[in-house]
């Protein structure tokens, strides 16, 4: 079993490696990663450092990004933003995908009156936008880094229940599951060691795509001021606070844009290589 | 065909109960006390008591729930405590502005999206095909908002020939339009092209081309019926995600609709508005989404056809 594991991993492993887009967005990514962990050996200067006589510096050599209205160097926060938008992107993705993962194969897995409920849950979760959602949920906790995260991660659980539940109901019927239940088997047994190692895939592609909308979404309640609050370098929070000064100090709204464009392209272009790899049937 | 409508009414309407309770819920649990923020700082305790059992404050869970339910079944949405006006009317006269701009863009995004995932799948790798998916990529991985922002800088600040802010005139939505639409042009192109390459390569396009058809009456007639049912499942979810882009872009072009009027009352804490506000968009977004259900059930002969079958099985039972 655990040979036949590494056999597959290494068949996606080598389809992955033939895309070059989705080893450029793995290559960025993991670069990005890099720069979040080293980001106090990376960055120029501290990213709360105000120094008003340098404020609203045009990009040079010194500030390459310029600075801000408080003399504070953009380079540097958005160097120390990605540690904020990474943790926010993948421990909420992270906790919205067990979530609704679970749900999704518990009412696939079950059926009946216990998928109609679940599903009418994610009904009502869909109904309102992500935004929206995330709005509210933010408006009852307060704003804040954690209740930012957990704001994102109730808006993505019902993406996870919805493609869990599918690819649950395309497995559910297969004969493997009718064995595992002929000797003998517990539901609980059979959801976690037959039924999740085989829709993993869909899942992880929805997880990987997942991310970079998390990280998009969080950046917009940072940008309502529902967010993550300044003075913490936050890509949406900064863009936010830039956006008075987009006439005369257009960089400041420029560079934090382009820090979650590059990260959420990146994010994108490897999960579309990995939905080639794990499944090569779909690719047209 | 009945059936079907009835069926789909009738599961919508215990997912608009639990948007109800939803959203009771998350502001039944807000910190703060709603009569202490009505009458300030300088009121004293009893004065505050008084207000909340007035307002029915101390009632348990339930029954302020009910009373909820009653009062928006009679279109009472409660009071806004800053401007002591009904909360309903307020909503009312911003609703028609969001709702503009959710209807233009997802109208816009039909416009370029469809014809850019047509030309994309029968042209497929060429160089147009390639650009419209470098735009569906980009499209796909900016936030509205920095869009809109980018805009700005752009075609007001460079360029100077649109408005920045407000929504006086026909002008005043190229911007916000563009920037709303950006994330669901990008799903419906890509969603149009595949399900276009999947039908393009079916034996019922090879028939009609060996028949001599012309290849323009073959992509628009025969293809893109069967193509565009997919398509249309999604336009639903994606007028839900152009409500969410209008809230967020009504803040960067300071236009005053439902969006900027909730996120500014989450600030004063003003919760009898941020309630009536999510509720109304999360009815208005199932009522769509109904709507485009019941739609694809006409157009898709699938779903048609499962009703009229398990109608004559059923006739057919009873006739044993």
């Amino acid at each position: 079993m655990a040979k036949k594991k590494k056999g597959q991993l290494r068949d996606i492993w080598r389809r992955l490696k033939k895309n070059r887009l989705s080893m450029f967005g793995l290559i960025v990514i993991i670069v990005i990663i890099l720069v979040a962990i080293f980001a106090d050996f990376i960055a120029p200067y501290p990213y709360d450092l105000q120094n008003y006589s340098v404020a609203k510096q045009f990009p040079s050599k010194a500030y390459p990004f310029g600075t801000d209205n408080y003399g504070r160097d953009i380079l540097s926060r958005v160097i120390y933003g990605t540690r904020v938008s990474l943790q926010i992107g993948f421990i909420s993705l992270t906790v919205g995908a067990l979530i609704g993962t679970i749900f999704g194969t518990i009412s696939g897995y079950f059926g009946g009156r216990t998928d109609t409920v679940i599903m009418r849950f994610t009904d009502i979760l869909m109904s309102i936008p992500k935004v929206v959602l995330a709005i509210a949920v933010a408006s009852t906790l307060g704003p804040g880094l954690v209740n930012a995260m957990i704001a994102v991660a109730i808006s993505s659980i019902p993406n996870f229940a919805r493609v869990a539940r599918a690819s649950t109901l395309t497995v559910r019927d297969q004969e493997f599951i009718e064995a595992a239940k002929a000797i003998g088997a517990g539901n609980f047994r059979i959801i976690f060691r037959h039924i999740l190692p085989n829709i993993l895939a869909p899942i992880i592609v929805q997880a990987t795509l997942g991310v970079g909308i998390s990280i998009i979404l969080a950046a917009s309640l940072s940008f309502l001021g529902l967010g993550v609050e300044p003075p913490t370098p936050e890509w949406g929070a900064m863009l936010s606070a830039a956006r008075t000064f987009i006439r005369d100090e257009w960089y400041m709204v420029l560079f934090p844009g382009m820090a979650i464009l590059l990260t959420v392209l990146a994010l994108n272009l490897l999960g579309d290589g990995l939905r080639d790899a794990l499944d090569p049937k779909l690719k047209n | 065909m009945l059936n079907y409508i009835f069926k789909r009414i009738l599961v919508a309407i215990p997912v608009l109960l639990g948007v109800t309770l939803l959203v009771f819920t998350m502001l039944y649990f807000t910190e703060g006390d709603p009569a202490r923020l009505i009458l300030g700082d300088t009121a004293t305790e009893e004065e505050v008591e008084a207000l909340r059992d007035e307002l029915g404050l101390n009632d348990s869970f339930i029954k302020q729930y009910v009373n909820y339910l009653g009062g928006i079944a009679k279109g009472d949405f409660g009071t806004d405590y800053i401007t002591g006006r009904p909360v309903r009317d307020e909503i009312m006269e911003r609703l028609g502005t969001t709702l503009k701009l959710a209807v233009a863009s997802i109208i816009f995004s039909i416009v370029v999206a469809i014809p850019a995932g047509i030309i994309s799948a029968i042209r497929q790798y060429s160089v147009i095909d390639i650009v419209t998916m470098v735009i569906v990529l980009l499209g796909n991985s900016m936030p509205n908002f920095w869009l809109a922002l980018m805009l700005i800088l752009f075609f007001s600040v460079f360029l100077g020939v649109l408005p920045a802010s407000g929504l006086y005139g026909i002008e005043y939505y190229i911007m916000p339009v563009i920037g709303i639409s950006a994330g669901a042009i990008a799903t419906i192109t890509r969603m149009t092209r595949s399900s276009m390459l999947e039908v393009i390569r079916q034996d019922y396009i090879r028939t009609a081309r060996a028949k001599g058809q012309s290849e323009f009456i073959i992509i628009l007639k025969h293809a893109l019926k069967n193509a565009l049912i997919p398509v249309i499942t999604v336009i639903g979810i994606q007028f839900t995600v152009a409500v969410g882009g209008a809230v967020v872009n009504e803040q960067v072009f300071a236009i005053p609709g439902l969006g900027k009027f909730l996120v500014d009352a989450i600030k004063s804490r003003n919760y009898q508005v941020v309630q009536g506000g999510v509720l109304v968009i999360a009815i208005i977004c199932s009522i769509v989404n109904l709507a485009i259900d019941l739609l694809y059930a006409f157009i898709d002969p699938r779903i048609k056809n499962q009703y009229q079958r398990s109608k004559k099985i059923k006739m057919a039972k009873e006739v044993r």
